[in-house]
């Protein structure tokens, strides 16, 4: 590579890299180096090597039903988010432009509203008295108020944190869509393929990489996303919506246990590298990249 | 013995007391003045050849209704600086007390962030874990202040409160606010089911003594069934010391003070549980624990007949936000201790003390100990007093004249819990003690344990938490 080009690579690459060191790869060595101390409130520390570990793996009674809510929650945000944002995507086309433009819109507001709002609607919706939405329809019905957030706690929040993702998606899937050239739709549609058989042997394989995009995007999204759970049900009732990111918090912030908060951390950080890895593997990244590159 | 020798054995009799008493006044006041003038003297040298002493203080809510926590340590310096112009001396205090809204947690940490960074305050009042605090030689102890005081401010201050500043032989800290826990009770729907006043106060005496919870439990039930209330009683939504309350009602004990551990009774937490369950199944507890705001704002507008989640003061709060009326504090509104549960254990309330704390970071402490000798004078006291409807600290303030008339002659009612109040568990894993407990209470109003699976759990989870600072009874 000439100087030029170098200078040049330097420029365009050098901020970003270093904004990723010092918010992200400088944190996580902290993070890391955290993990094998004791620190609490006080702020002071002590090296305990895997003391924090061997505890999560043997003696915290919390931990297995965490890890179920984990292995439950992930999957299932996955799952709604890239299957509900590629059918807002598709529907949107295909009920034309301008009706399309208004389903996307109305369906992109959860992500612009700020999360406490967002959760803040989301609470008087399922609120356990007869003056949250759902109750009060059920009170027209002659039903009792339920507590919706005690007896739904992990698919509620499993849908609260997916529809903002699968929001993302529509629009990331509405632009790849639309990309396809129309010529391809054009002669299926003329070789007699119906809609269904389009989306299938036509869209679907045309987008892939926007598909192991979002899905690359979202599943440490979702490992690592609390904010949301953290202030609709707080992880209960008793640990019944508790993933992984908000025992780590819970622990660190509500505990003050920042030593024992930062090996849960730790963990999180080899389950995304790990997450990723397997994506790629499922979507063949590298035939990808080949395919790509002009390769056959 | 003939009237004129009994008079004359009297009149001797009173001439001695009275000469007792004058010789110990004077005997106090010139001990308490020459200590007073050696600590003066003592907190001159400190400053040395400053002109100006800056202290910091920290003070908490959380909420706004307590900022005379942060005002009487301003006032203090007023009158410190009045006392040092009197005197002559060329040095002037000027304290900058910053009052915060923030929560407990967010407190202590912004705390603990500002001494890690060597710029603690001076001053700190909204930490309540004493045992980590002095460990960790974080705030100083302050026996000798105390003591060199004691005669001259400090013995007014009620026992209680003393014993809740005080660990390992030391008084760490100087009381300044209570806030007993207590049911909380609508006069009004009991009136609506027939009940005169007269009725109500021999059932629901203040002091809760010769009841049970039982009797809460049957007037909830009876509001529910008329259909006057839309919950019987509610609890709080977070951990709090209201634990050491039904731990102690269901015939338990949470500290030791002979080992200095913590305690489980397995059979108290179950009977506890076994309790919480009964009142969801009959819809008088919800299954789910509603908001903060949700639980006040309910209750204030009297949809709920009993409140396990409020303090002697919180219609302070209810009034500045949640739209209670004097009118309605006054003739609507009851409280009493916790009653026992099961025979054989006795009522209850908790403390809920907070103190000042100087810290080890403090470059004068002799003046800081002079600012909170000043910050928790009977007139500060009166002064937080009628702010925040807490009750006094200090058994004189009966004689207060602000304090007479309602709703301030309350503090005065509710002062007395003081009194008879169980002192806070002081051990550095209370904390992790009650938010385990209280999750199990919600795992059990929740369904989805069984009181026995939540006694088994409890169990478990706390010797895994607390190890061997937790005895485990049956």
């Amino acid at each position: 590579m000439d100087k030029r080009k170098a200078v040049i690579l330097s420029i365009f690459i050098g901020p970003p890299i270093v904004v990723v060191t010092i918010f992200f790869v400088i944190p996580v060595i902290l993070t890391v180096l955290l993990a094998f101390t004791d620190m609490h409130i006080t702020l002071e520390w002590r090296f305990i090597g895997l003391e924090n570990f061997y505890k999560m793996l043997s003696y915290d009674p919390r931990v297995s039903i965490v890890v179920f809510n984990t292995a439950i929650y992930v999957p299932a945000a996955l799952a709604i988010t890239i299957g509900l944002g590629l059918f807002l995507a598709i529907s949107s086309i295909y009920i034309g432009e301008r009706k399309g433009i208004i389903l996307r819109t109305i369906w992109f507001l959860p992500n612009i509203i700020p999360p406490v709002v967002y959760i803040f609607l989301w609470r008087w919706f399922f609120d356990p008295t007869r003056y949250g939405f759902l109750n009060a329809v059920l009170s027209l019905l002659n039903e009792d108020p339920r507590p919706w957030l005690t007896e739904y706690a992990l698919p509620i929040i499993i849908v609260v944190n997916a529809l903002i993702g699968a929001s993302v998606c529509m629009v990331v899937f509405t632009s790849a869509i639309k990309s396809i050239p129309r010529d391809y739709l054009i002669a299926a549609q003329v070789d007699g393929a119906s809609y269904v058989q389009m989306i299938r042997y036509i869209i679907l394989p045309l987008i892939k990489w926007p598909l192991m995009f979002m899905t690359a995007w979202h599943i440490p999204a979702h490992l690592n996303a609390y904010v949301y759970t953290l202030l609709l049900t707080n992880g209960g009732p008793y640990y019944r919506s508790e993933v992984w990111a908000l025992y780590s918090y819970h622990r660190a912030f509500s505990n003050f246990e920042y030593g024992y908060g930062a090996a849960i951390s730790a963990v999180l950080i080899i389950l995304n590298a790990i997450a990723i890895l397997i994506t790629w593997k499922v979507f063949g990244l590298k035939r990808m990249m080949e395919i790509q590159g002009g390769g056959v | 013995m003939n009237v004129k020798k009994l008079i004359s054995v009297k009149l001797l009799l009173v001439i001695t007391l009275a000469s007792l008493l004058i010789f110990s006044s004077i005997t106090l006041l010139s001990n308490t003045t020459s200590t007073l003038a050696s600590l003066l003297t003592a907190a001159l040298e400190e400053v040395k050849d400053a002109k100006v002493i800056k202290l910091r203080a920290f003070c908490i809510g959380p909420g706004p209704m307590p900022i005379t926590r942060a005002t009487n340590l301003e006032d203090a310096a007023k009158v410190l600086n009045r006392i040092l112009e009197d005197l002559g001396a060329d040095v002037r205090i000027e304290i900058e007390a910053e009052f915060s809204e923030l929560k407990w947690g967010p407190f202590a940490e912004k705390f603990f962030a500002e001494y890690k960074a060597g710029r603690a305050p001076d001053i700190v009042i909204g930490l309540r874990d004493i045992p980590v605090l002095a460990k960790e030689g974080i705030i100083i102890p302050l026996d000798d202040h105390v003591a060199a005081f004691w005669n001259l401010t400090y013995f007014d201050i009620y026992p209680s409160l003393w014993r809740s500043v005080t660990w390992n032989g030391k008084i760490w800290g100087i009381p300044q606010d209570a806030t007993p826990g207590c049911i909380w009770y609508r006069k009004d729907i009991l009136r609506k089911l027939g009940y005169s006043d007269d009725q109500m106060a021999r059932m629901l005496p203040p002091d809760a003594k010769g009841i049970t919870l039982d009797v809460i439990v049957e007037l909830a039930r009876k509001a529910k069934e008329a259909g006057l209330v839309e919950y019987g009683i509610v609890h709080r939504p977070s951990p709090g010391d209201t634990i050491q309350i039904y731990m102690t009602i269901f015939g338990g004990e949470v500290y030791d003070e002979e080992s200095g551990k913590l305690v489980l009774v397995k059979s108290a937490a179950l009977k506890m549980f076994q309790w919480f369950k009964k009142m969801v199944d009959e819809g008088l507890i919800p299954k789910e624990p509603p908001s903060w705001g949700t639980i006040h704002s309910m209750f204030v507008e009297g949809k709920v007949f009993a409140t396990f989640a409020s303090h002697v003061g919180t219609p302070s709060e209810w009034m500045a936000k949640y739209g209670l009326s004097e009118e309605s504090f006054k003739n609507d509104l009851g409280f009493l201790a916790f009653p026992p549960a099961v025979p054989g254990a006795k009522p209850i309330t908790t403390l809920g003390p907070l103190p000042y704390l100087i810290t080890s970071q403090c470059k004068y402490p002799k003046v800081a100990e002079l600012i909170l000798l000043l910050a928790t004078s009977p007139e500060a006291v009166a002064k937080h007093s009628i702010r925040t409807l807490r009750p006094v600290t200090r058994r004189s303030m009966a004689y207060h004249p602000a304090l007479q008339e309602w709703p301030y002659g309350y503090t005065v009612e509710t002062a007395k819990m003081l009194e008879v109040a169980e002192p806070p568990v002081i051990h550095p894993d209370w904390g992790k003690y009650k938010s385990i407990v209280y999750e199990h209470i919600k795992g059990v109003e929740a369904g989805i344990l069984s009181p026995e699976a939540a006694v088994e759990e409890l169990v478990k989870v706390l010797r895994a938490e607390i190890g061997d600072q937790v005895l485990i009874k049956d």
